[in-house]
């Protein structure tokens, strides 16, 4: 809750310019609603055809992907895939 | 004879039963009139009665939409996005069956469902017109449980009509959110207070206390998740601050988080947020993680309890629903 704009600020900036950015979370220690909130907030500022790449979400944070509805947003893919292996 | 005019808008009624012919008697002919009108019927009960309900229906049972109630509605809060998707789903004329209150639910089930069956006339009491039919077991559930049911349905089955319960508390009693206090623990319990730079500590200790009480470690996961949400409810929008109160009951951990915030939407733990929107998503989210989420907020305060159990419950949710599947029989078993 307390650092989610620093967050989504950094990501903005290492994220690649062109292409699919992948982001790798299977290391996160927490995250909260307004986390996954900058995520989503990432995603959608990416811009047409461009898609954010989530792996290794651990299991409550997917389902609170599916419950809030953000699943769903074309913008954002969650990876079920091994990491490394796209 | 169970027909529902438009000009009746939702109708909610509860039949009352005392054995499995009245059951099949009240509840049987209200389906064939729905799929003679060429209604959608989603009929939602425990398992068994789904099993009754088909061997009756015998060919028309392939028309009918079944849901294990055991299942999407063992957190009463589930019910009613489930009436809501399928609303969403079918645009025309649709009518349900709803059972959820039976015999062995807890007695904090118990609270959760009635306040489900109130809330079902704020959900739907202005909208679209359809029917909802709410089997009652007059034999085995309480005196009070039957009490309850005249006010919260505004009208009853009786004779394959629908009259007007007397007792109906009306659409704004419905809403209220202070009518119950809770019961105090009945174990010991580990308490503290949190405010924003602090949330960390009241994960930690929850987490540490969940793993002592055996719990796993994705349900640990999904309950700090679940619980470290309501206290940032409290932080964002009741005063800042809070207090907790944690303990393990009847293999279950409870946590209570309380401020001085007052709740106004009693919908606020059920509607899906839309996920274009900002709005508060906390209670919504808790509700999908947890066993069980209790709210009871006054002008003085907000008491929220999650309840989780320790081990693995199957559980189906409404977060699966967008695929078909999760409607057919074959998840029921």
């Amino acid at each position: 809750m307390s650092n989610c704009s620093a967050v989504e600020e950094s990501l903005r900036v290492a994220f690649p310019t062109e292409g699919d950015p992948h982001f790798d979370v299977t290391n996160l220690s927490f995250c909260d609603i307004s986390g996954i909130r900058a995520l989503v907030d990432c995603a959608r500022s990416l811009g047409p055809d461009r898609h954010l790449r989530l792996h290794g979400l651990p299991d409550q944070l997917a389902t609170v992907m599916r419950a809030t509805g953000w699943a769903d947003l074309p913008c954002l893919v969650l990876c079920e895939c091994e990491v490394g292996s796209t | 004879m169970s027909a529902s005019p438009a000009s009746l808008g939702f109708q909610h009624r509860a039949l009352f039963y005392s054995d499995w012919s009245e059951y099949v008697a009240g509840t049987v002919p209200f389906i064939r009139d729905g799929l003679a009108s060429g209604e959608e019927v989603l009929v939602a009960v425990p398992v068994e009665k789904i099993a009754l309900l088909r061997s009756a229906l015998d060919q028309d049972a392939d028309r009918v939409t079944f849901a294990n109630m055991a299942e999407v509605g063992a957190n009463p809060a589930l019910i009613i996005p489930l009436w809501q998707q399928f609303l969403e789903r079918h645009p025309g004329a649709v009518r349900g069956i709803g059972e959820p209150i039976w015999p062995g639910r807890s007695d904090d089930e118990l609270r959760e469902s009635q306040r489900h069956e109130a809330l079902l006339n704020v959900a739907f009491g202005n909208g679209r017109p359809w029917s909802l039919l709410c089997p009652y077991d007059t034999r085995r559930l309480s005196n009070q449980v039957i009490d309850v049911a005249f006010q919260t349905h505004e009208y009853f089955e009786h004779r394959g009509k629908a009259p007007k319960s007397t007792w109906y508390r009306g659409l704004e009693d419905c809403t209220r959110l202070d009518t119950q206090p809770f019961s105090e623990p009945s174990a010991a319990v580990s308490h503290g207070e949190f405010e924003s730079g602090s949330l960390w500590i009241l994960r930690r200790n929850l987490a540490d206390i969940a793993r002592l009480a055996g719990m796993q470690n994705n349900r640990v996961d999904a309950f700090v998740f679940a619980v470290n949400e309501v206290a940032t409810n409290s932080v964002v929008h009741g005063g800042g601050s809070g207090r907790y109160r944690t303990w393990v009951e009847d293999s279950n951990i409870v946590c209570e988080i309380r401020d001085l915030g007052r709740i106004v939407d009693p919908l606020v733990d059920r509607t899906r947020p839309r996920e274009d929107a900002d709005g508060p998503r906390g209670l919504w989210v808790a509700n999908q993680l947890c066993d069980l989420v209790q709210i009871h907020s006054s002008a003085e305060e907000t008491v929220v309890r999650l309840r989780m159990g320790l081990e693995n419950k199957p559980r189906l949710s409404i977060l699966e629903s967008s695929e078909e599947k999760k409607f057919k029989d074959s998840d029921l078993n």
